[in-house]
């Protein structure tokens, strides 16, 4: 009996250090660019992509403009200004994405998406319909959240190459939603917590969409590109967390204390993983006081949560590709575009 | 012991004396503050937003205009803050000097290349003046985006910038 425990205790202290290690693996910079050169000088980035040279592609909306820099971050080219004319942008570009051939940078304001070379010619211009969140692309399909008519629930409207509305999907509602009665006084309130995030997997040829304010369980719902519904994986929070009933008020009724949970974006990872950009905010009143910012890691298939990690609150995820996370940080005052390497 | 009654007149002019004397230290006081005082950036910013209608002016460092550094104001908070970044690394520019409308002057007259903007918190009609050799070498009205940026940097700064 003794002589079991002994054996038991190594093999228990060396699975502990190895989820351990899991949890502990750390981010590694790979490369940084930006300083206050021109070519350098970034704004607000709202789009990074890589292409199979390993040349960086930047769209800032702050600046109207949209960058490539060679696999070592040296500047090769800029194009874009302020407006609404050919080779314009307006102040509100982004999301990037790269499909293998063409660059697609959607512009808000503009209400269209300009589809550029990879020397970053302006070939042509997608319109869209009004104004609607986020940008997906997967074969001929593009992908965009918008809100329900009439109803304060989201939903993700599929779009063809020529802008043309095919259909939509997406009927899920929050946990903390569900059995109660919307009114139209809490309108607001309804259509912020029914807040969703998506991504698209080209390989999968499929959709996750996730809420943006979970409640006490993350869930994560997958679709085929042509919106219809597989499965769906569930996983507990990082900490555990009850929706406070406050913020279901309108106008608000604050509380002294109180946290809120928000999934800022989901990407796909490749290898049957998916990242989430996870904050947990602290609020004293109405202010925020505490912010942490958590990447996990989460197991396609089961949901279970493969590795956690607290990082900068000034890391913004932009994007995942080929184990290589994107994003923009300030460091020492300077916006700077990043990318990480996914060591998990 | 006589003693030397004050006359109405003497009286005067002693206290002109030292108006004279309160005035003298005011202006050095003031002068040494404009001078030596480095007002923080964020300062500068809350001052910035503090008005509605606001000028920029960017000069050389030797010629500092009321001891202003910077400001900015929304909307364009990030684009000014771009503007501030690229022209810091500038050996002999004084950065961005912010000035109520009612103080608007010539910036032909200045004695080093400027930009001024007339802001009145809608980006889209922002207008921009910027002069070299006391000469107006660019006019714009708009967004302050990368490209006029990059205008600025080539006029104001980029002899001066590592």
């Amino acid at each position: 009996m003794i002589k079991k425990k002994v054996l038991l205790l190594p093999i228990l202290i060396l699975v502990f250090l190895a989820f351990n290690l899991l949890l502990e693996a750390e981010l590694k910079k790979v490369l940084s660019i930006g300083s206050n050169q021109p070519d350098y000088l970034f704004m607000t980035v709202t789009g990074v992509v890589l292409d199979e040279e390993g040349n960086i592609y930047v769209a800032d909306a702050g600046g109207s403009f949209i960058r490539k820099y060679n696999p070592e971050g040296v500047f090769i080219k800029e194009v874009g200004r302020y407006g609404q004319g050919p080779g314009e942008f307006s102040n509100s570009i982004g999301p990037l994405l790269y499909d293998g051939q063409k660059l697609y940078l959607k512009d808000d304001l503009n209400y269209r998406i300009a589809v550029l070379d990879k020397e970053l010619n302006i070939e042509n211009y997608i319109k869209l319909k009004g104004l609607r969140a986020s940008l997906a692309k997967i074969d001929n399909l593009f992908y965009q959240i918008s809100t329900k008519p009439g109803e304060p629930f989201p939903q993700v409207e599929i779009y063809n190459l020529k802008g043309d509305f095919v259909s939509s999907f997406f009927d899920e509602r929050p946990d903390f939603f569900k059995g109660r009665t919307f009114s139209k006084k809490d309108y607001p309130a309804w259509v912020m917590f029914s807040r969703i995030v998506m991504a698209a997997d080209r390989a999968a040829e499929e959709i996750a969409v996730t809420f943006t304010n979970p409640g006490d369980k993350i869930e994560i719902f997958f679709y085929t590109k042509e919106g219809k519904f597989k499965n769906k994986i569930e996983m507990d929070h990082l900490i555990k967390y009850k929706f406070s009933e406050f913020r279901l008020q309108f106008p608000p009724k604050y509380p002294k204390k109180s946290d809120q949970i928000i999934v800022w974006s989901i990407h796909y990872m490749g290898s049957g993983k998916i990242l989430l950009d996870y904050w947990i905010v602290r609020y004293e009143l109405e202010k925020a006081v505490d912010e942490k910012h958590y990447l996990l890691v989460v197991d396609r298939k089961s949901g279970r949560l493969l590795h956690q990690e607290l990082v900068s609150n000034d890391l913004k995820v932009i994007g995942v590709k080929d184990g290589m996370l994107f994003g923009a940080e300030i460091a020492e005052d300077i916006p700077k575009v990043v990318l990480y390497k996914l060591d998990y | 012991m006589h003693r030397v009654v004050p006359t109405k007149e003497r009286y005067e002019k002693r206290a002109y004396r030292r108006l004279l004397l309160i005035l003298y230290f005011y202006s050095l006081l003031s002068v040494s503050c404009d001078k030596g005082e480095k007002m923080p950036y964020e300062l500068l910013v809350k001052l910035g937003q503090k008005k509605d209608k606001i000028i920029f002016i960017i000069g050389k460092s030797d010629a500092v205009y009321n001891g202003w550094r910077s400001c900015e104001v929304d909307p364009n908070e990030e684009r000014w803050k771009a503007l501030y970044r690229m022209l810091s690394g500038a050996k002999d520019v004084e950065l961005i000097i912010c000035l109520p409308q009612s103080s608007k002057r010539s910036i032909e007259s200045l004695p080093y290349d400027t930009l001024e903007v007339s802001k009145i918190k809608e980006p889209d009609n922002d207008i921009f003046l910027v002069s070299k050799d006391n000469k107006i070498v660019l006019e714009f009205r708009g967004v302050l985006d990368m490209s006029l940026l990059r205008q600025i940097y080539e006029i104001v700064g980029v002899e001066s910038i590592s």
